[in-house]
């Protein structure tokens, strides 16, 4: 029972602030990223009105920005990247995995050893590497978050498969004349994927965290377009002053973060039972 | 990292030659990148400052002109003589660069290992032989909250409580922590007095290290305690009358050795990520924060060296947790 509360609290949690982040930035009376009157507007502490009698909900920044409608604009951003980071691994992993299990051969110690060689690297340090070369943001990210991130989900599933293969199921389909592609897809990688989803899961967590900690160093997303990292970034010298700036978003991070792990645990608990 | 079955064949000289092998490939992934990278590499190996006339004697000395074969040889060459190019700011060899932080970052990130080990272990321990207790509970909503949080983050956390709000307390001056650098600057201390401020300073980095490594360990050691104390041999030391002391002690550790020896290797990268953060976030002079303004200077030759340093950390840390997984558990002895 508590296994079940546990998840649905960190599910409602996901959509409600999937959907904050889409409707909070569209209601906002001011362009979020738009910097006039610094003066009567800037660092007002939360729940605090400025000189022009606006509400300010988290309060504002240093440049007078409106920190509850910058965070839900950065939230669009992570979870985009969370998703698609964790999404597009997931998916090159699955087809990664489901072809060295099934081919098995050259190409299996191939792709595996490919794996090794980029699970031998930090991801951060990769990470570091792609935003080096290449210009940082939001396309760069995503690219080497793909290409460092889909070795896990692709070990799981090529286990899953080689497991999966021997069972009768397989050979009965096969036995009944089904194309080899028709094999794979419909009859064994349906019983090999649950991992591999659990897997995609904890990822999302894991990409929001890499990408909120490249903006921070300020080799990520670029101001003024905000993100959970370079907000913190951005409130890092004004600890004394204006705790809020910083707290906020790290807040924010560490809520998504924890629900999107909650989930993946959660979910591969009660696969397991 | 090899199969255990792979390793039995081998041995321990083929397990060597294929760590080798696999460094190797690593070293090769960062000339495969420069030359992805977009643009000639001349460019990124050069100052922004260069002339035209730099650029065109660089690719004749990096024979950057020449078949990319050939190039890939010579590349290895300089590579198998230990040399990854010279630093643009600071114009030494990266090898000297990367030899003054590497010994910052192994220090704080071994002991921050180390740390997180011990304490992670017993929190695992108590965890699962308390399991469903309050304790448990209340331990695992801290490890798992630690584990989603990034150590930026906290580390901004730790300087505000340790130097702002502990003199807003007037707290006594040695609970106010040093937040940034190893030591303090100017001042003149020798021996025990230096020794101490060094401590002092690395207090709040290898404790925040160490906390988020304890709390992944923590969770990882408490669900293999479980699966150890449902096991039959457990329950017939204790149907046998051995007390729990005893269980815990000799049953329960004996099997832990394994996947501790496992999660030491699967370890290793999340100290690295956290320490390149952790550096940046209180001044360390490491490893970790040099690739951070390597980056930021266009300073490639350093990037790149640095990542291959990196690499070759963790294929050792790999090597070390495979050669010792027969010590830790007697069934893979062959």
């Amino acid at each position: 029972m508590r296994r079940f509360s546990a998840f649905s609290i960190a599910l409602a949690a996901l959509v409600l602030l999937a959907l904050a982040v889409i409707i909070v930035p569209a209601l906002a009376s001011r362009d979020p990223s738009q910097i006039n009157d610094v003066l009567a507007r800037r660092l007002i502490p939360p729940f605090g009105r400025d000189a022009h009698g606006t509400l300010h909900l988290l309060g504002t920044d240093r440049f007078g920005r409106d920190l509850f409608v910058r965070m839900m604009l950065a939230g669009r951003l992570s979870l985009l990247v969370g998703v698609i980071g964790a999404g597009v691994s997931g998916l090159v992993g699955t087809l990664v995995g489901a072809l060295a299990g099934w081919r098995r051969g050259v190409l299996d110690r191939a792709l595996m050893a490919l794996a090794d060689l980029l699970l031998a690297l930090p991801r951060i340090v990769l990470l570091l590497v792609g935003v080096a070369l290449w210009s940082p943001g939001l396309t760069t990210i995503l690219v080497v978050l793909v290409a460092t991130g889909w070795m896990g989900v692709a070990r799981l599933v090529r286990a899953e498969v080689i497991a999966v293969v021997p069972r009768e199921f397989v050979t009965a389909a096969r036995a009944l004349g089904a194309a080899p592609h028709r094999v794979l897809f419909r009859h064994v990688l349906p019983n090999a994927i649950g991992p591999a989803l659990v897997a995609t899961t904890l990822g999302i967590g894991n990409a929001i965290l890499l990408e909120s900690g490249l903006s921070f160093l300020g080799l990520g997303i670029q101001p003024p377009a905000p993100s959970w990292g370079n907000m913190i970034a951005g409130g890092r010298d004004l600890l004394v002053t204006a705790p809020w700036v910083a707290l906020a978003p790290g807040i924010a991070l560490v809520a998504t973060v924890l629900a999107t792990s909650v989930i993946g645990d959660e979910w591969r608990a009660i696969s397991r039972d | 990292m090899l199969s255990p079955a792979a390793s039995r064949s081998f041995g321990a000289a083929g397990a060597i030659v294929r760590t080798a092998f696999l460094y190797w490939c690593v070293l090769s992934l960062t000339f495969v990148l420069l030359r992805m990278a977009p643009g000639d590499p001349a460019t990124f190996l050069l100052p922004s400052n260069a002339s035209a006339a730099d650029a065109v004697r660089l690719r004749a000395t990096l024979g950057l002109d020449r078949p990319v074969a050939a190039q890939y040889a010579r590349w290895t060459g300089r590579m198998l003589h230990g040399d990854l190019g010279t630093s643009f700011s600071e114009g030494r060899p990266v090898v000297a660069v990367i030899r003054d932080t590497l010994p910052i970052s192994l220090a704080l990130g071994g002991a921050s290992l180390l740390l997180s080990f011990l304490v992670g272990t017993i929190v695992g321990i108590v965890q699962s032989a308390r399991r469903g207790t309050f304790a448990d509970f209340t331990l695992t909503i801290i490890s798992v909250v630690l584990a989603a949080s990034p150590a930026y983050w906290l580390g901004l956390g730790a300087i505000a409580v340790f130097t702002y709000v502990a003199s807003l307390l007037s707290l006594p001056l040695w609970l106010r922590l040093p937040a940034v650098g190893m030591t303090t600057p100017g001042a003149d201390l020798h021996d025990v007095a230096h020794l101490v401020d060094l401590l002092r300073h690395s207090i709040l980095p290898v404790t925040l290290l160490a906390a988020i490594g304890a709390a992944g360990v923590a969770r990882y050691v408490r669900t293999s305690a479980l699966d150890v104390l449902d096991t039959d041999w457990v329950r017939t030391a204790r149907a046998k009358g051995a007390p729990e002391r005893a269980v815990l002690g000799r049953h329960l550790l004996a099997n832990m050795r394994a996947p501790l020896v496992t999660l030491f290797a699967l370890a290793l990268p999340g100290i690295v990520a956290g320490s390149v953060f952790v550096e940046t976030i209180f001044g360390w002079p490491g490893m970790g924060r040099l690739m951070v303004t390597s980056i930021t200077s266009r300073d490639y030759p350093v990037v790149l060296g640095c990542a291959a340093a990196y690499a070759l950390l963790v294929i050792v840390a790999n090597l070390v947790a495979e050669s010792l997984l027969p010590w830790a558990d007697p069934r893979l002895r062959g």
